[in-house]
């Protein structure tokens, strides 16, 4: 069982799939905390203002690829940059749909990315994630 | 003694021949070179007539010559050969003067025997080398290829018609200016650089430029030239080679806009998979939702259909996805792959299926081992053996035959079946189509024949199909070595 003391953050564009990841969550523990962004950018900018504030920082990331304003990619690029100021260890996964070998190749070169999880991502999986943090 | 007489005496070295006939046409004094030409001695010169000596053919000549001259007084000499007591011809060139108070004329000849020998030769020779010439001019003025003569002041000296031809300009036009002024603007320094070369003493091989005709058009011109000697003159043959560069240009052009258009693809398959499978995965975790709240039967029958469109729709994408890296085939490790091993943990992978269907399958590997790619094999045999469990017969068990076989250079791997066959008749060549299915049959998706095709030929090799209808089908594979 979750005890839900991490906080776990979706970036994803995907509405539905953003449903899917709150009810697994809730299904999980009913106090997980969750932050769910729309794109790259909203989960950056977030990060940046809460740079100082340790127990508001997520512990896991679940990094969609394609997104609309900044994508994965991007995303991580400038993740990057702020790394050095941010006092916490956050672990980031890649979940997206895209069985590209060129994208998983792409997610490799990222030492700050634990591993790139193919979507449905279920319970069982989720849930071994949160106890790996 | 008469003056003439007297003349002719004085100049008994003259190696002129000096005579004088009579009006019976005897001669009545000659001097000594006469003898030495003609080998007569004086007695028989002067007891004989003048035309006896001259050669039968040239008789009447020398006849009307001479009563020419006579009547119309003319000092053109004429020719006319006469015959030496030892039968030799000699060439004399005469002139006949008539000799005011005497009777008879005078007659001076000039022996040009030796000259007309000569003449005759070189007469031969210049015919042989006009038939010799007239061969090379041939060669020039028919060649297809453009030959030229340049000078070191950059003019075209001499042209054969081809080069009209070519560009459109008149032979004068071609010479009026340096030859320069015909080349490309953009291959005039090349050319330039490759003519001084040339005045190097350095012979140009498949040098190439271009020369735009009057009508502004490209002639592409691969060249072989030779400076031919110190004066700078250059012979030099040029190739149009247009018509094979604009064929390079074309295949080039196409073959970009193949490799465009296949990259094209590539993505177009990665992006629609990544785009379909978005929903689809959402599809999955919805239904799942659905599963685990209250329904009534009728609606979990609709969750499990959906749940089942979902999955059929997921697993082809991931055959699309499979297809698209097959092309990309740059990460192909060939290993040493034991067929038995293979063949075995295939039937691993399928045994339920085996086990239902009780089929039989027999081996036969003369060759054991080969070189291969292990993934695209195992997908040759999953798929080939999944195939004859799939469309088997429901009047016998299913029988499978694999056997490999070394034949010249490559190995033949066969997958023989006592299936329900396919009308090849019917379906021909579209077996190995893409998403083509040929039997009413819901877990045929049509791929699996299109994407070991793909693998094999992939890999160079081939694959052919046997088949008759009710009685099995036959794969026959052929892997080169």
């Amino acid at each position: 069982m979750i005890k839900g003391n991490h906080i776990l953050c979706l970036i994803d564009d995907d509405d539905i799939h953003q449903f899917i990841i709150k009810k697994i969550v809730n299904k999980l523990s009913s106090n997980q905390k969750l932050l769910v962004f729309s794109n790259g950018e909203e989960g950056i900018n977030f990060i940046r203002s809460t740079i100082g504030k340790i127990e508001k920082l997520p512990d896991l990331i679940l990094l969609d690829i394609n997104m609309p304003v900044m994508d994965g990619w991007e995303f991580l690029e400038e993740f990057i940059t702020i790394t050095p100021e941010i006092k916490k260890e956050i672990i980031i996964y890649i979940l997206s749909s895209s069985e590209n070998p060129k994208d998983k190749e792409r997610a490799k070169k990222f030492e700050l990315v634990s591993g790139y999880i193919i979507k449905p991502i279920n319970e069982n999986q989720l849930e071994s994630l949160l106890e790996s943090v | 003694m008469k003056t003439s007489s007297v003349y002719i005496k004085k100049n008994v070295l003259n190696n002129d021949l000096i005579t004088i006939v009579n009006d019976n046409g005897y001669f009545v004094e000659s001097n000594s070179r006469w003898s030495v030409l003609l080998g007569y001695s004086k007695k028989e010169l002067l007891s004989t007539p003048y035309l006896t000596f001259v050669h039968h053919e040239d008789r009447s000549k020398a006849k009307r010559a001479i009563e020419n001259r006579l009547q119309t007084p003319n000092s053109k000499p004429f020719i006319v050969r006469l015959i030496s007591k030892m039968g030799d011809i000699i060439w004399l060139e005469s002139i006949i003067a008539k000799i005011g108070y005497e009777e008879g004329f005078l007659l001076i000849a000039k022996d040009i025997t030796q000259k007309k020998i000569e003449k005759t030769s070189v007469e031969a020779d210049l015919i042989a080398l006009k038939l010799k010439s007239r061969k090379l001019e041939d060669l020039f003025d028919l060649s297809q290829d453009l030959i030229t003569i340049a000078n070191s002041e950059g003019y075209f000296t001499k042209l054969n018609p081809q080069w009209s031809k070519t560009l459109g300009y008149t032979e004068i036009e071609l010479m009026d200016k340096p030859y320069l002024t015909f080349v490309h603007p953009d291959d005039q320094q090349s050319t330039v650089a490759e003519a001084a070369k040339q005045l190097n003493g350095i012979t140009i091989f498949n040098f190439r430029n271009r020369y735009l005709t009057k009508t502004g058009e490209i002639v592409w011109l691969d060249w072989n030239a030779t400076a031919v000697d110190y004066t700078g003159e250059v012979f030099a043959i040029a190739r149009d080679i247009t018509k094979v560069i604009r064929q390079e240009q074309k295949i080039e052009a196409t073959l970009q806009e193949l490799i465009a258009k296949n990259k094209q693809l590539e993505d177009y398959a990665y992006i629609t998979s990544h785009n379909l499978r978005s929903p689809v995965a959402n599809i999955f975790m919805l239904t799942k939702f659905l599963e685990e709240t209250t329904l009534t039967e009728e609606q979990r029958n609709y969750t499990d259909m959906i749940k089942d469109s979902a999955e059929v729709l997921n697993k082809t994408m991931k055959d699309l996805i499979n297809v698209v890296q097959i092309n990309e085939s740059t990460d192909i490790i060939i290993q040493n792959i034991s067929l038995q091993e293979m063949c075995t943990e295939v039937k691993r992978q399928l045994s339920v299926k085996i086990m239902e269907t009780q089929a039989k399958i027999i081996t036969n590997f003369e060759v054991e081992e080969i070189s291969y790619s292990i993934v695209y094999l195992r997908s040759i045999f999953l798929n080939l053996i999944s195939n004859a469990l799939k469309y088997c017969s429901s009047e016998r068990n299913p029988v499978i035959h694999i056997s490999s076989e070394k034949i010249n250079n490559r190995i033949q791997l066969i997958f023989k079946d006592n299936g329900l066959g396919i009308d090849l008749k019917k379906y021909g060549e579209k077996v190995f189509g893409f998403r083509k299915t040929f039997h009413k049959n819901v877990s045929a998706k049509g791929l699996g024949l299109f994407i070991i095709k793909s693998q094999i030929e992939a890999l160079k090799g081939t694959i052919a199909i046997d088949s008759e209808l009710d009685k099995g089908t036959k794969f026959t594979i052929n892997i080169v070595l």
